[in-house]
């Protein structure tokens, strides 16, 4: 579904990916760790987008509704109406856009993409409850302009409602859990788990192998300077907690 | 050497429609080199040949008619002249009177535009409020410009007085409809009695070439509550002078605006809030909008008086701008004689967010559709302050139909 190849990337000059390569299929979860600066967050950024970061070399392949496509090719709306989603790590906070409207939006604008009928706001009323149900969240929520207010872990709750309202093939959670206690992260996680299937993929971005155990990877990676260093089984994860990385990047 | 009235066109063509401007001769003629009028340009004015517009018959325009209740009370002028087919109201009820009448022309009171509306004595709406009445739905008052032919003068007077523990709501509208040039000068009167609350919304929707020089004055006694907002979007020159004088203790004035300006647009909004007695509060938050190569002014004067001791006085202006040609200036201006008081302002200028635009875009919501999501909701912020729902979507529908935001 995804294909990193040898990608290098910097931000404002300073090179942050020095010839990455990841390849996702369908059906799995990878997780990412690795010490901070690494560069976990900036492949997150440059899958979704974020014009801030350039692209110096290399290629990230999606397979999309119309078979491969160049994925850095596409602006980030276009990206997103094929189905790649970015939990942000930090959400952004939209002044006077009402929760709600903003999801319909969203959500219409990717219907449209695939020529679905849109919905109107009533039936979509009744979807998006369902929704927030399953990630127990306040009915109040939703009148609330995008994440302003919002406590740390009410954004990461709205960036999953998001992903569960729009259904991404490909979903990458830039450290979902910072900011979640406990209960909460137990509620995020049961929430994602529900959103996993065959046909669609997760990246895991993640400082604390805690979280691996209610999101279950298939895969590990450890980020080291721009590169992958280790790829491994979810025991990889318990390695490193217990290790630290001083011992991957030699 | 500073020019004077009677040295403008604009006054020739008043003297030779029969108005009686002949006392205002020797007034001064605002120019730009006076800090009042520093951003606003009224040279065009004093070249605009005006005329008073005849009776002319007319129907609602079907856009206006869609914009209003189905069943609204109010007075329709056309061209400044009311027209009793197209009104709704009832004279007087127990609660409320409402007098369609000539303005008198008196004494030249006020500044040189407040005298020429005077002078005009075209028709003032006199409405007023009994005591401790209580009307919720709103009174409208709408103008209509539709002559044909340039330079149409409009001088409109609406006076409003609310006795002690009443309240009303008012919606005046200056509408230009399919019509080129005109010259509106309205002045707004509104008086509130102790214990009074007066809900007043001025909705502007002008031709880019119009000129609209507009007054409105608002007098509070004690424990009395006011709230203004207008809504513009703009004219060859806008000017708005709102003048509040807060008379009583513990009475409130809340005065908002909206410009939403394109193209060459320009709108200038002069507030003065005059705190005359102790334990009352103001506060005013003006937003502005400009793309293109659009103007906008905000100048917000505070006076508190000596023995306006424990005021309570926030004013705010915040601008976006969407376009690197588009210019903003801004002006806060205390004068604070007290010493127990709190007054805070502050004015922001920025563009739209764009860390806010890429987040939208990673939901599939398309770069523009973002941009004009984040203006809307920049704006709204204003609107959603109004209590009547109906008023809201009126002034919604407003911003994207007209104004084109």
């Amino acid at each position: 579904m995804l294909n990193v190849k040898d990608l290098h990337a910097s931000v404002d000059g300073t090179a942050i990916l020095k010839g990455l390569n990841l390849s996702v299929r369908a059906g799995e979860v990878h997780a990412i760790m690795g010490p901070n600066g690494s560069g976990k967050s900036t492949l997150s950024k440059i899958i979704a987008g974020n014009p801030q970061y350039s692209v110096d070399k290399g290629a990230v392949e999606y397979e999309g509704s119309t078979g491969t496509i160049d994925l850095l090719s596409l602006e980030p709306e276009e990206r997103a109406r094929e189905g790649v989603f970015l939990a942000f790590q930090y959400p952004v906070e939209v002044p006077g856009v009402q929760t709600a409207l903003f999801l319909r939006a969203a959500y219409n604008a990717v219907c449209r993409h695939h020529g679905v009928e849109e919905m109107d706001p009533i039936d979509f009323d009744v979807f998006l409850h369902e929704k927030m149900k399953m990630l127990d969240m306040d009915d109040k929520f939703i009148d609330r302009a995008v994440n302003v207010d919002f406590s740390g872990g009410e954004k990461k709750r709205n960036e999953i409602l998001q992903m569960a309202v729009l259904n991404p093939r490909l979903a990458i959670l830039d450290e979902t859990d910072s900011g979640l206690d406990i209960d909460s992260m137990k509620i995020v996680s049961a929430g994602v788990n529900k959103l996993r299937n065959r046909r669609n993929a997760m990246v895991v971005i993640t400082h604390y192998q805690r979280l691996l155990n209610y999101i279950k990877p298939d895969i590990v990676h450890i980020f080291c300077q721009g590169r992958i260093v280790k790829s491994g089984g979810p025991e990889l994860a318990l390695e490193v907690e217990e290790r630290g990385y001083d011992w991957l990047m030699k | 050497m500073n020019k004077l009235f009677k040295d403008t066109p604009f006054f020739e063509s008043l003297l030779a429609a029969g108005l009686p401007v002949g006392p205002l001769a020797e007034r001064p003629w605002p120019t730009t080199r006076e800090e009042a009028w520093r951003y606003t340009d009224l040279s065009g004015l004093a070249q605009a040949r005006a005329h008073i517009p005849r009776r002319v018959e007319g129907t609602l325009p079907a856009s206006v008619k869609a914009l209003l209740p189905k069943d609204f009370q109010g007075v329709v002028l056309l061209n400044g002249i009311p027209v009793e087919a197209l009104s709704s109201f009832e004279e007087e009820t127990n609660q409320r009177t409402v007098q369609l009448s000539l303005s008198s022309s008196g004494s030249g009171s006020g500044d040189l535009f407040e005298a020429v509306n005077r002078s005009a004595g075209q028709a003032e709406v006199r409405v007023s409020v009994a005591k401790g009445a209580d009307l919720s739905v709103p009174f409208y008052v709408i103008h209509i410009m539709n002559a044909v032919g340039e330079g149409a003068l409009v001088c409109p007077r609406l006076v409003v007085n609310l006795a002690e523990g009443s309240r009303l709501r008012v919606v005046e509208m200056f509408l230009g409809h399919e019509v080129k040039g005109y010259v509106s000068i309205p002045v707004a009167e509104l008086s509130l009695a102790d214990g009074a609350g007066l809900d007043y919304v001025q909705v502007h929707d002008h031709p880019p070439v119009a000129c609209h020089v507009g007054r409105v004055r608002v007098d509070g006694a004690r424990d009395s509550q006011a709230s203004v907002l207008t809504v513009t979007n703009g004219a060859a020159v806008f000017r708005q002078d709102l003048l509040c004088d807060i008379r009583g203790e513990g009475s409130t004035v809340s005065v908002n605006g909206l410009h939403a300006l394109k193209g060459l647009r320009h709108a200038d909004s002069h507030t003065e809030i005059r705190h005359h007695e102790p334990a009352s509060r103001s506060e005013q938050l003006y937003k502005c909008v400009l793309d293109d190569e659009a103007r906008s002014v905000f100048n917000g004067r505070i006076v508190v008086d000596q023995k306006a001791q424990k005021t309570n006085s926030y004013q705010l202006n915040k601008n976006l701008l969407l376009s690197p040609d588009a210019r903003v200036d801004t002006k806060p201006q205390l004068e604070i004689h007290a010493d127990d008081v709190r007054c805070t302002h502050g004015a922001t200028i920025g563009r739209v967010n764009e860390e806010e635009i890429f987040y939208l875009q990673t939901r599939g919501i398309g770069r523009e559709d973002a941009r004009r999501l984040l203006v809307r909701a920049f704006m709204d912020d204003v609107i959603s302050r109004l209590e009547d729902p109906g008023l809201r979507e009126i002034l919604s529908r407003k911003l994207k139909e007209s104004y084109g935001f």
